[in-house]
């Protein structure tokens, strides 16, 4: 019984066959379906029994089969998704979910669907609660669960209808074109577990990574130590800063330059490779290991041994600037001072009017918590000189750039950079970091290909976080309420380092908000960002949007209270009016489009506005308090033009390619600079080059995430993708287009002018003479008969720069109950009316929303990154201290749109990605502090409420 | 017993249930260990069983599997509510009532219970009362717990106000009325499970939610973590209290 730490054979039936593996007795049922039988739909997010990406069926029951031991299963039979191709039940689930849209990254999507198959095994149709509690054993990042629970019910009505017949074919529809929620190209493939994410992939002469980091926030290295671990059977390397320095490998630098008020450039510090000398946050990469396996790399790298002569960290914004100096040649923590706006202005409205209302606000620090933790797998390819990096990232092609520019590995055509499917980013892979550098430099040293993947424990330490600000907020308003001015102090916590949008986010994308849909005519804000002994702060799904969101939002309800005026009426007093649009607010935009007074309107009928006091009576009735909140907002997003980007500090353009290559069957390839990790683009882009060339949706493949294969392109961040990235689709396809005409009318004899080009076909009004689009692509590839002056071929390629951003907006409005015993608050329901423009696929814009909502509701209530203020040590390093949102805390969401068009993308949509998680979470602070009657800081813990409903009773008395 | 013998050949040994607290411990480091010992096998830790009173439950019985008994269920339904709230349903599909004693985690749902209902914990030919068995920890981790056995009450209520990450009890409260009198039982607020006798005193003179007045709880000893300080983990005790008290006083009525 007692097992030896020989190698042992373990005997597994595995989706129906009869499997052998020598494994250590150490290895997970995990490692060894995963790494030995290659099952790579068997997935690890946390291997600590939280995410549920791992689950697989042992004997018939559901299982984390990263908390069992292969060993345990022995002579056990395992099911995972691979093996239910067939199996009825799966077969409704697979259509339910494609039908409800129910996954984006596809990353959790085996995991969930093994969980609830057992579920609807018992053959009945569960209600939304009971999915929900079913679903606390899955993490999902990107749906906010609403449409998972759809899905469900939808498959279980599917069982009990016997409806199946038809749920394995593919759906026919009507029109496939732009405003039609058409099931996504990418589902199938997502749903057979057959994804391909960057660890799956593995090679022949593959090596694995651990990384070493640094278990202290700051000190200097005495002595690193790599001797034992060197000696480990199976370690090929340990590499270490002194091993860079002979390469002279550069580091990825910040690439957004802002200026301080004293007029000179940042004080920039970039994170180097792998540490100097000194570490300056816990987690910070100290040395590398190589070995033949990870759990083998992972025990040598426990062997190095690193001591550390500590110094007084600081991890408390607020306390930077009084602090000794972290970095070198720095005299003081502060990366920039920077401000923007009007203070004179500002001062003048303050003298004259009569109300100014001022809070102290914190935005919390947390962390993106991507379901697939950032993973790299690095080639080289001696004969030819050639890199070739797998990772998971937003945007390759910037990776390669920067691999060749500033790490300074070869020159850029020398580097492939491939990111297929990535398991969610929401901003925190858009950076390159040190590991991918690593691994990519590390496998030209060793001559084989070495692979790393991030533990969630390294990804809560080493992954950029967000927020993390620190402010001080006035409003100013005369006696009607009307808001005169807008004046914020912030203390911007960057972290350790400067990360490459680190500057970026807390200035320009935050002081530029702060005025919102409203006509507010002044306006002034001053950052100082600054360095602390924490992880790089960095973009996280709206990046320096929520915040500024958050202070205006929460000062406007503030007013409201002190003014005594209705928090609605008070906004429909401010609110931008339609007949102002084209508007100029003072930060220097123009809010091209939008109609924010028909969506406040609308929100508030949809959310039940009028009859809340009868819903609060009612929870009054039962001891509990009730609260509703609101939150407008409008962003700048789809960045951006690249004029405007480069004046603000931008070292990159910010247009987006795509080439449209027909081959010359009449089938499309397009090939997309812009990349997706959930967003589902191979649908949506195929959409919308469906409906301006009529091509059949069937023959059109999307290719992204490929530098081998697309065009240059700048990557999917700021809600850019559809309205940059798209935008350039439709501008390639009209290339094609007016090429198409010039051949038909050639054709048909007659003036290209006089051809109309509808549905795939060139018809000349007069004559009714057409020809169609196919017969037009085969001419081009086999021009025989052919315009002189033309070139053959049917392929077009646009770099589409946008003159301005889009700009969309919203009301959010939220209503919680509280429980004031215990302070728990339940966010009884949450109402979205937002304006995106137009909409090209509908069900994947809700999706957006929906996992936008879920993550602010989890920063307003749940989340928050903490560190030690004494020792900075990370506290929240799993999932069993960092609290996600889980299907059970959420509501089921209401959300719907208005529509006024983008006036200058050829899409006329706007950017959808980040909304969710601007408006959520003073929608969810504003109703807590309207059932309470105070304001309490985020994450709003059932022990802050409570603590905040005592302190206020206390007031009060 | 095999497995004792084994496990006294061994340096460091830790037996292994489901493996769902130990393993994530483990992996996490929080916890090292020489040899793992399954026991999931062992066909003497199963069985559910009532006799004289007490209901006795195998130490290997999963989380799921008493959730679903039926014996179970007519015994201490309020057993049944707490097992399936525990973790998950792959972690309950997994997990053993004996992992959890054996583990004994702060937060312990299952310690609650045995303690409110005058339980014990057998292993090693004995039968030691869960107080007893935390105490000889050290000795007792090198037996084998068998099962565990409770007092059938005549009615109970376990609350538990749960950790938003975790899903582990900041404050998890038993009360039974059993046959002996009332007890009451708290988790998650210290090291050990704990009774609050003077609460169960005074219910056992007076049933009501008003008896919980009586009994000041002081903040001195109970535990101040990351996850909740002390003041209001105290505060949760008594919100707990007063809404099992009213519970079981309503569940008597509708009777």
């Amino acid at each position: 019984m007692a097992q030896s730490h020989d190698q042992e054979i373990v005997s597994l039936t595995v989706n129906g066959k009869a499997v052998e593996v020598v494994c250590d007795p150490r290895d997970t049922l995990l490692s060894v379906l995963r790494e030995r039988i290659g099952l790579t739909s068997v997935r690890e997010g946390c291997l600590s029994a939280q995410c549920g990406n791992c689950i697989a069926r042992l004997d018939g029951q559901t299982v984390k089969t990263c908390s069992i031991l292969a060993a345990q299963a022995q002579k056990s039979s395992v099911v995972t998704i691979e093996g239910l191709a067939g199996d009825n039940i799966y077969a409704a689930l697979s259509a339910g979910f494609k039908a409800e849209h129910g996954l984006q990254c596809g990353y959790c999507t085996p995991g969930v669907l093994m969980n609830v198959h057992e579920l609807l095994s018992e053959g009945r149709v569960p209600d939304q609660d009971e999915v929900r509690r079913r679903l606390r054993g899955n993490l999902c990042r990107c749906t906010g669960y609403e449409n998972i629970v759809r899905s469900v019910i939808h498959a279980a009505k599917i069982l009990a209808s016997d409806a199946l017949g038809e749920a394995g074919d593919d759906v026919v529809n009507e029109r496939y074109g732009i405003g039609v929620s058409l099931e996504r190209v990418e589902d199938s493939r997502l749903l057979a577990g057959q994804g391909r994410f960057t660890d799956d992939s593995a090679h022949r002469d593959q090596l694995h990574a651990v990384f070493v980091r640094s278990s202290i926030a700051f000190g200097d290295i005495e002595e690193l130590d790599c001797s034992r671990a060197m000696a480990v059977q199976g370690v090929r390397a340990v590499f270490t800063a002194q091993h860079l320095a002979r390469d002279s490998l550069g580091t990825p630098a910040c690439s957004w330059n802002v200026m301080d008020v004293s007029g000179e450039a940042m004080r920039a510090v970039s994170r180097p490779l792998l540490a100097t000398g000194s570490v300056h946050y816990v987690g910070q990469p100290i040395a590398m290991v190589i070995a033949d396996t990870r759990a083998v790399a992972e025990r040598a790298a426990r062997q190095v041994n690193v001591r550390y002569q500590a110094r007084v960290s600081n991890v408390d914004p607020a306390r930077a600037e009084s602090c000794e100096p972290m970095h070198e040649g720095l005299n003081r923590n502060i990366a920039f001072h920077w401000q923007i706006g009007d203070l004179a202005s500002v001062e003048s409205a303050r003298d004259a009017a009569r109300h100014s209302v001022t809070l102290a606000l914190k935005n919390n620090r947390v962390t993106a918590a991507p379901m697939e933790t950032r993973a790299a797998n690095g080639q080289f390819d001696k004969s030819s000189g050639r890199f070739t990096l797998r990772v998971t990232t937003q945007n390759p092609h910037i990776v390669r750039r920067v691999l060749s520019e500033e790490v300074g590995l070869a020159p850029e055509s020398r580097i492939d950079v491939i990111s297929e499917d990535v398991g969610g980013s929401f901003g925190s892979k858009i950076f390159v970091y040190g590991e991918e550098c690593l691994v990519l430099w590390a496998a030209r040293e060793l001559g084989s290909a070495v692979k790393w993947r991030a533990t969630r424990r390294e990804a809560f330490a080493a992954d950029v976080h967000g927020r993390d600000h620190v402010t001080q907020a006035s409003l100013i308003l005369d006696d009607e309420g009307v808001f005169q001015a807008v004046e914020v102090k912030t203390i911007a916590n960057l972290g350790a380092f400067l990360s490459p949008f680190g500057s970026l986010v807390p200035t320009f994308n935050y002081g530029m908000m702060l005025v919102g849909p409203y006509t507010i005519p002044s306006f002034f804000c001053d950052v100082k960002g600054v360095y602390t002994n924490t992880s790089p702060v960095d973009a996280y799904r709206g990046a320096g949007r929520p915040e500024a969101t958050f202070v205006l939002e929460s000062l406007i309800d503030q007013a409201a209270k002190e003014l005594g005026l209705d928090a609605a009426e008070i906004r429909r007093r401010n609110l931008i009016p339609k007949e102002q649009i084209p508007y100029q607010p003072p930060n220097g935009l123009v809010y091209d489009s939008g109609d924010f007074l028909a969506h406040f309107e609308k929100a508030l009928a949809h959310s039940g506005y009028e009859g809340f006091m009868a819903r609060r009576r009612e929870s009054e009735g039962a001891g509990k308090r009730r609260g509703i909140g609101l939150a407008n907002y409008v962003e700048a997003c789809g960045i951006g033009p690249s004029a405007i980007a480069g004046v603000l500090g931008a070292e990159y353009g910010l247009w987006e390619a795509a080439t449209l290559r027909f081959t010359p069957t009449g089938t499309l390839e397009i090939l997309t600079g812009s990349h997706a990790h959930g967003q589902g683009h191979e649908t949506t882009f195929a959409q919308i080059a469906h409906e301006e060339l009529g091509v059949a949706f069937e023959n059109i493949v999307v290719v992204h995430g490929d530098t081998r294969r697309t065009p240059v392109g700048m990557g999917s961040y700021g809600s850019r993708s559809l309205v940059v990235g798209g935008s350039a689709v439709i501008v390639a396809a009209r290339k094609l287009v007016e090429k198409g005409r010039t051949i038909a009318a050639y054709m048909l004899d007659c003036h290209a002018s006089a051809l109309n080009f509808e549905h795939g076909v060139y018809r000349n009004a007069e004559s009714q003479q057409h020809v169609g689009l196919e017969d037009v692509i085969l001419a081009a590839y086999a021009p025989h008969d052919y315009p002189e002056d033309l070139e053959p071929g049917m392929e077009a390629t646009s770099f589409y720069d946008p003159v301005n951003f889009t700009y969309p907006s919203g009301t959010h409005v939220c209503e919680v109950e509280i429980d004031i015993d215990t302070g728990r608050v339940q966010v009884t329901s949450y109402t979205a009316v937002d304006d995106f423009g137009v909409v090209v696929n509908p069900a994947i814009v809700d999706g957006q929303l929906h996992g936008g909502i879920a993550q602010g509701i989890g920063q307003a209530l749940r989340e928050e990154v903490r560190y030690d203020p004494n020792s900075g040590e990370l506290i929240t390093d799993s999932f069993w201290n960092y609290a996600m949102p889980r299907a059970e805390n959420l509501p089921s969401f209401n959300v719907s749109r208005t529509e006024t068009h983008c006036l200058h993308n050829p899409v006329g949509a706007k950017g959808c990605g980040e909304s969710g998680a601007i408006a959520a979470p003073p929608a969810v602070i504003n109703a807590i502090a309207n059932a309470i009657g105070c304001r309490v800081d985020m994450p709003a813990t059932p022990e802050r409420v409570w603590r905040a409903i005592r302190a206020n009773e206390e007031n009060l008395s | 017993m095999d497995a004792e013998r084994t496990f006294a050949g061994c340096p460091r040994p830790r037996y292994i249930g489901g493996g769902q607290t130990i393993l994530p411990a483990l992996r996490q480091g929080h916890l090292e260990a020489s040899d793992l010992i399954d026991l999931s096998e062992l066909k003497d830790l199963r069985g559910v069983s009532v006799s004289e009173g007490t209901l006795s439950i195998g130490a290997s019985e999963t989380h799921a599997a008493i959730a679903a008994d039926s014996t179970v269920r007519k015994a201490i339904p309020s057993l049944s509510e707490l097992a399936v709230n525990i973790g998950d349903a792959q972690v309950r599909n997994r997990g053993t009532l004996g992992g959890a004693i054996a583990a004994c985690e702060v937060s312990s749902d299952w310690s609650a219970a045995l303690l409110g209902l005058d339980g014990a914990v057998h292993a090693g030919g004995e039968k030691l009362p869960i107080d007893h068995y935390i105490d000889s920890k050290e000795a007792a981790s090198r037996h084998v717990i068998q099962r565990l056995t409770f007092q059938i009450p005549y009615d109970a209520v376990y609350l538990k106000h749960a950790n938003a990450a975790s899903g582990h009890a900041i404050v998890g409260l038993f009360a039974a009325r059993l046959p002996s009198g009332v007890r009451v039982s708290l988790t998650g607020i210290g090291h050990r499970p704990w009774r609050w006798q003077d609460l169960e005193k005074a219910l056992d003179r007076h049933f009501h939610a008003n008896s919980i007045d009586e009994c000041p709880l002081s903040v001195e000893g109970v535990l101040d973590d990351q996850h909740a300080s002390a003041q209001y983990r105290t505060a949760l005790i008594i919100t707990l209290a007063r809404r099992a008290v009213e519970r079981l006083v309503g569940q008597t009525e509708s009777h």
